[in-house]
């Protein structure tokens, strides 16, 4: 497993595209809480920094801004795949030995691992953010409502699993990210609002990725302030994001073992 | 002698085309073996589901008398069609990549880039090499773990004479030290080169197998011509050192030992009064053998 991890990790870290990419997304994982910093006043709504960074709505507010950054990990993961089909250095690693089943478990771990890292710096970021920015009082309430934080790890485990499965599956990096993209919007909307209106539509994976595992927080703020509960992710959210990340590398292995490379 | 490689009704059918109809290939160890075709006759499609990459429709194929389990490819050093690499990684970079799916010590990789005469750029991204510098770096990359077989794809395609010179020198000094390699080609000389053993292959069906010494038979071909074609054929018929003598419209072909001289036969003939229109020696049988099996 491990020696699977590092050879993904010796392809993966001279890649001056994964450098740009993933310092891009540090600092925007930083830079999208000074955007809280400067709230108050009438025109945001009765708002205030110490409600948005304050704990423990910090973790609702950081993760909704923070999921949309997961999108650039799963663009990185497209890159990466569609980038063994276009130098053909997928095939080079199954004709030098490698499985194709440990070509994919490779995959997976990398994503697993680029998940945990970007959890833990979601959550040390909040903490770090959310102790400047609570009253005395909020500070007790520090790690209520942090399943946000693990939802944030599902999503982004989904994002990077579709990312996966869309590389193999199109095989060209272009294309697989135009599909992706579309999916991101116009797809998921159609296939929510249009095929399935009825519920299950809001079940599709970009629908559970980005509103059922972290919810607009803005309602509850406006209607009970910082008493009324914050809308945790559900159980089901959390189980349906996992299952559709399980798919995604279940297909993926699925294509990858049918295929001729 | 220890089977290397074997298979047998190997196919590979895409719809109506068969691409690869009932190998049965027969690879001995220490032997240098080519698979020659003509361009599109298969022979990529053959070792790409030797090497685990093409799923075959039928048949079977065991390397080392042991299967076509994915392990027996940590054995096999391996260069398909073209070189392929991370373009952004080093040449260092890349063969560390693939000692680690070899489960081989990265203390190789400067050894095997000394031997193909890469060490000094090493720490260049691949894509600034040229295209005879992937090659070796293929080839580098094909020697790490020490592999008892070199499977070779075409290996001097758009090389430069330089650079096919070096990769049939490699070649050979791999064979002398005891590997087995087997080359795809549809370059009749360079199989006959470098080969012991040939198979010919032509849309996806086995025409001939054997050594090459078989298929040569050892021997050369001379075409002789002269003002009266009979008088000439009754007087070589008293000549010693024709195996078979054949006419063409108005030359004679003479199958000879590749001893023959040419020279002395002039000479006989001129002491029996025929001058010699036309002494021509022919190239070696196996290009005849070679034409005459893929011809249309």
């Amino acid at each position: 497993m491990l020696r699977l991890l590092k050879i993904e990790l010796s392809k993966l870290l001279p890649y001056r595209t994964f450098k740009i990419l993933f310092v891009l997304y540090l600092l925007l994982m930083v830079l999208v809480l000074l955007a809280g910093k400067n709230l108050g006043g009438s025109e945001n709504e009765g708002l205030t920094s110490d409600k948005v960074l304050g704990f423990p709505n910090i973790w609702n507010y950081y993760t909704l801004y923070a999921c949309y950054f997961n999108i650039i990990l799963a663009l990185l993961v497209i890159f990466v795949t569609g980038n063994e089909y276009t130098y053909r250095t997928l095939r080079q690693n199954v004709i030098d030995g490698l499985q194709r089943k440990e070509t994919v478990i490779g995959k997976i771990l990398l994503v697993v691992l680029l998940s945990v890292i970007s959890t833990l710096i979601l959550f040390i970021s909040g903490v770090i953010a959310g102790t400047i920015y609570s009253t005395p009082e909020t500070k007790s309430n520090m790690f209520d409502h942090s399943g946000f934080v693990f939802a944030y790890f599902v999503q982004s485990l989904g994002m990077m699993s579709m990312g996966f499965f869309f590389g193999t599956l199109f095989k060209r990096t272009g294309l697989a990210v135009i599909i992706f993209l579309l999916f991101l919007f116009p797809i998921d909307v159609i296939l929510r609002e249009a095929i399935f209106p009825d519920g299950f539509g809001d079940y599709m994976p970009i629908a559970t990725y980005f509103l059922k595992l972290v919810p607009f927080p803005l309602d509850h703020v406006r209607s009970g302030g910082m008493d009324a509960p914050a809308a945790a992710p559900t159980g089901l959210a959390l189980g349906v994001g996992f299952v559709y990340a399980v798919l995604f590398c279940f297909g993926t292995w699925f294509i990858i073992k049918k295929r001729d490379l | 002698m220890e089977v290397i490689l074997s298979t047998s009704d190997l196919k590979k059918h895409y719809g109506p085309i068969k691409a690869v109809n009932g190998l049965n290939l027969r690879v001995e160890k220490g032997a240098v073996y080519g698979i020659l075709g003509p361009n599109g006759s298969g022979k990529t499609t053959t070792l790409g589901m030797l090497l685990g990459i093409i799923h075959p429709s039928s048949g079977n194929f065991s390397w080392f008398d042991n299967g076509n389990k994915d392990e027996n490819r940590k054995r096999i050093g391996a260069l398909l069609e073209q070189p392929n690499f991370y373009p952004y990684l080093s040449g260092e970079q890349n063969l560390r990549v693939i000692a680690k799916i070899k489960r081989v010590d990265e203390n190789e990789i400067d050894g095997v880039l000394s031997s193909v005469n890469l060490f000094e750029r090493k720490k260049s991204a691949a894509k600034t090499y040229s295209l005879g510098m992937r090659q070796r770096l293929a080839l580098a990359s094909a020697l790490l773990g020490n592999p008892d077989v070199l499977v070779l794809d075409e290996p001097t395609n758009g090389l430069d004479p330089q650079g096919i010179a070096e990769v049939r020198e490699f070649i050979t000094k791999q064979s002398s030290e005891g590997r087995t390699i087997i080359i795809a080609s549809h370059i009749l000389d360079e199989v006959e080169k470098v080969c012991t053993h040939v198979s010919v292959i032509k849309k996806g069906n086995l025409l001939a197998e054997g050594s090459v010494a078989q298929l040569i038979k050892g021997e050369d071909q001379l075409e002789i011509s002269a003002d009266n074609i009979d008088v000439l054929i009754s007087t070589l018929n008293n000549y010693r050192g024709i195996n078979k003598l054949n006419r063409e419209n108005n030359m004679v072909v003479l199958n000879v030992a590749t001893d023959f001289s040419p020279a002395a036969l002039n000479k006989y003939l001129h002491e029996k009064n025929i001058t010699v229109s036309h002494l021509n020696a022919r190239k070696k049988r196996l290009e005849e053998q070679f034409l005459e099996l893929t011809a249309e």
